[in-house]
């Protein structure tokens, strides 16, 4: 496995230097130390149909990338985006709804279904900034392979942005991309 | 030739030296284009951001090879 050490080195070297190492090689880590560099080598990894495993140490932020064998490629495709509209489940009583987003969120968490992506939009984006018990669920797909996008576009309309505790900021182009990507089952809420 | 149905990350693998020219777009748009859009084709960060496209090209072609 290829080592790489893109402490100090700003978007985009790191990015490119993983991308040139993957060329090459079947696995890669990548140590960083900015989150720009993170979520980038993390969305490059997951366009370019390799596992992602992120861990988090004393000296930055190590990214492990290993290419999908051609059946993993399937699985991937037969996985799930779910698109999120709002920070509550249906229309209603808010309180009912909170509980019942969470309730949804753990109860897709603890499917056998692959989640992909979970698309936060418009007050959806308040699953990945304030609504702590939230996060903490979206954390736990993300360890599962996940990937969690949040709406630049919403965090910026609410004044979100600088609470934004996990996942990655997407725009409309991206996430379309997501949405009507080949062999993606779109839920949404 | 660099053409806009491109991706950034492409762009600046391959053409080390057009870097530079999507910094000079930095200020414009309050960001940094590269660390925003890397993953974006020439043709959807000129929509996102109202650059003109054939500007973008221009510069881009010029440096290139």
């Amino acid at each position: 496995m290829k080592k790489i050490d893109a402490r100090g080195l700003e978007c985009p070297r790191p990015v490119i230097l993983i991308k040139k190492a993957m060329e090459e090689v079947e696995e890669a880590s990548i140590l960083v130390d900015n989150e720009v560099a993170r979520d980038n080598v993390q969305r490059f990894g997951h366009n370019a149909g390799c596992k992602v495993t992120i861990v988090e140490n004393d000296n930055g932020t190590e990214l492990f990338l290993k290419k999908e064998t051609e059946k993993e490629v399937v699985d991937i495709d037969e996985e799930i985006v779910v698109l999120i509209k709002s920070s509550l489940f249906g229309e209603g009583d808010p309180k009912l709804g909170n509980i019942l987003m969470k309730s949804f969120l753990v109860s897709l968490l603890e499917s056998d279904k692959k989640v992909k992506a979970l698309i936060l939009m418009n007050s959806g984006v308040e699953l990945t900034t304030r609504n702590l018990e939230a996060i903490e669920v979206l954390k736990s797909f993300e360890k599962k392979g996940a990937v969690i996008y949040s709406c630049g576009t919403c965090l910026d309309f609410y004044g979100l942005k600088e609470e934004l505790k996990i996942g990655l900021i997407t725009n409309m182009y991206s996430s379309v991309e997501l949405l009507v990507g080949e062999g993606n089952r779109v839920i949404t809420i | 030739m660099i053409t806009e149905n491109m991706v950034l990350l492409d762009i600046v693998s391959d053409f080390p030296e057009t870097e530079k020219v999507f910094h000079e777009y930095d200020k414009k748009i309050g960001k940094c284009l590269l660390c925003s859009n890397l993953f974006d084709t020439i043709a959807k960060v000129t929509i996102v951001y109202d650059i003109n496209l054939q500007d973008i090209l221009k510069k881009l072609n010029s440096l290139e090879g």
